[in-house]
């Protein structure tokens, strides 16, 4: 509710947005700029399936690191707008994007119905919730386009809200949370684009009309089925699935980055669309992650796979549980107890004295090794280094709870690739190719 | 006559998100869903370590598909564990405690983005984690765990 206090902000942001025609074009930036001492590996953009990934920037005054975002268009029918800087989640599924940045790009799209009334949802996410109306628009990425208009969410960032308030079971998780660009106490970007290996986002929809809104149901078919209604309408989805091809999977390509934290501007990352579609998207040299089996206790959505890690100074030595690697985490989470590490008052770790620093070895799906390294956090000596890959802060301060959250720093130096459930055998699975 | 009736249907109506189970007793346990286990009046036992301890597992599904472990002692539930694909309404699992905990969230310490939510007070502590479709989390009242009893194995 408080994302419109800063209305100055979004002047500033809006001047980001380019209008475009229709036809999309992947471009993005062929310089890169990564400093101090990393190398830039990541071939530019070619074809229709592929993208650049950029880096938010970072400075004194507004420090950001580790978002990942590409540019996307939305149309309807023929008018079309390209909103740059959507940040890239592997964590969720779906497109959402606040009404101001659609109003800025003069871009109208239609509301989906249920009957008479309005259909508005409430998406979930680790930190908050988002609330908004349900609305279909065409999304193209590259070269690539959705086959028909689909689902995306259309938050609710007017002052006063457009929309009636959100129920209790909506909201009692956490706080709203807003989209918008860095140093606007929002997510970090001017939409969001959930592309990880599920399709269906699973959430709360509801109908509206005037000032009241019912709850509909979740979307998912759950373990109490009495309780979906799966069919009744068309959830806000991941738009990977929906293209026309290249439609299985993504593969997301980072440049390797300095410990000590790296300045990166223009591209950081290339986004492959398709898995072993074309000559740039096959799993050469990757090794398979498999999910671990769909338990709605331990793995509700059946996308986690099995972790075992930890360091040789950990207490335990190693713990097992579940994990995920989540684009949309600019930290990565684990639970480390050792004596050469101490966690500061925002629950990230540091060394102690002059320790080195710890490498945490784990295991993934029980058969592929890996390894990560935990040192100090930001280098306060470099404002602008937007771009750390060993950092990590708790998963639980609390002692309980162990998952493993394999976030962007993870992601640096590597291939990992999603591949999208029903649309490839075993899927959802994942595959990693170390540098 | 007619004015209690009334109330008793608007109480009715409310009861779901009005009652809640954290620190309340057994028959509490089904505000929040429908019992799992093959009756809704035997509580299942805990095995291994924790099993000695007289503590008592009761899984519930709420209305909307999550699993919520609840654990019981004396009577009384102290501690829950979910997992699900949206987050469970915290309003009514947390009862009287959500407020203390809505208060600290709002003001907890963040590392990040997505950062998995942990709230610890002397009243209560939640912790919440995972990503869309797939959450789960652990809430318990610090001053209520049994002697001997490893909070750290309700991970669900």
């Amino acid at each position: 509710m408080d994302g419109l206090k800063r209305s100055g902000l979004w002047v500033f942001v809006l001047t980001a947005l380019l209008l475009a025609g229709c036809g999309g074009g992947g471009g993005g930036g062929s310089s890169s700029t990564v400093a101090p001492g990393a190398t830039s590996s990541v071939p530019a953009p070619s074809g229709a399936n592929s993208v650049a990934v950029t880096l938010a920037a970072s400075t004194a005054a507004n420090p950001q690191i580790n978002l990942p975002y590409i540019s996307v268009t939305l149309c309807n029918g023929s008018n079309c707008a390209t909103i740059q800087n959507v940040l890239v989640d592997t964590g969720s599924y779906g497109f959402r994007v606040p009404a101001s940045i659609l109003a800025a790009a003069g871009l109208t799209l239609p509301q989906v119905t249920i009957g008479s009334a309005n259909l508005v949802e409430c998406s979930q996410f680790a930190g908050g919730y988002m609330w908004g109306w349900v609305k279909n628009a065409t999304i193209q990425i590259g070269g690539e386009t959705t086959s028909t208009p689909i689902p995306i969410q259309v938050t609710d960032d007017a002052t006063p809200a457009q929309l009636p308030a959100p129920d209790s079971n909506c909201t009692s998780s956490g706080s709203l949370q807003n989209i918008g660009p860095p140093g606007a106490n929002g997510i970090g970007g001017n939409a969001i684009i959930g592309l990880g290996a599920l399709i269906n986002d699973g959430q709360r929809y509801y109908s509206c009309s005037g000032s009241s809104c019912n709850s509909i149901c979740t979307g998912y078919v759950g373990a109490d089925s009495s309780t979906s209604c799966s069919g009744a309408f068309s959830e806000v989805s991941n738009p990977v699935a929906s293209f026309v091809q290249d439609n299985n999977g993504i593969i997301l390509q980072m440049d390797g980055v300095n410990a000590a934290g790296s300045v990166i501007t223009g591209q950081a990352g290339l986004l492959i669309f398709g898995i072993n579609t074309q000559s740039n998207n096959t799993l050469t040299g990757f090794q398979n992650i498999a999910h671990a089996p769909q338990d709605n206790t331990n793995n509700p959505d059946g996308s986690y796979f099995n972790i075992s890690y930890g360091c040789t100074t950990c207490t335990p030595l190693s713990i097992s549980t579940t994990g995920f690697f989540d684009t949309g985490s600019n930290y990565t989470y684990l639970n480390l107890t050792s004596t050469q590490l101490r966690l500061d008052s925002q629950f990230v770790y540091n060394l102690r004295n002059s320790n080195s620093p710890v490498t945490v070895t784990a295991t993934l799906a029980g058969s592929v090794s890996t390894s990560y390294v935990v040192s100090n956090p930001v280098n306060s000596n470099c404002p602008t280094c937007n771009a750390y890959n060993d950092i990590a802060a708790s998963a639980s301060n609390s002692g309980v709870g162990n998952q493993a959250d394999l976030g962007m720093p993870y992601f640096y130096g590597r291939s990992i690739a999603f591949a999208i459930e029903t649309k490839i055998a075993n899927a959802p699975f994942y595959a990693v190719k170390n540098p | 006559m007619r004015l209690w009736f009334v109330l008793g249907i608007v109480l009715l109506g409310v009861s779901s998100h009005a009652t809640a189970f954290l620190g309340g007793d057994a028959n509490s346990v089904s505000q929040d869903g429908r019992a799992t286990s093959a009756s809704a009046s035997v509580l299942a036992s805990l095995t291994g370590p924790n099993a000695a301890t007289g503590v008592r597992l009761q899984p519930v599904l709420t209305a909307e598909g999550v699993s919520v472990n609840e654990y019981l002692f004396q009577n009384q539930v102290f501690a829950i564990s979910w997992g699900g694909q949206v987050m469970p309404d915290l309003s009514q699992l947390l009862g009287s405690h959500f407020a203390g905990f809505q208060q600290a969230a709002q003001n907890r310490p963040r590392a990040g983005r997505n950062a998995p939510l942990v709230v610890a007070t002397p009243d209560v502590v939640v912790h919440a984690y995972g990503h869309m479709r797939a959450f789960k989390g652990v809430a318990y009242l610090p001053g209520a765990i049994p002697s001997g009893f490893d909070i750290t194995k309700i991970e669900p």
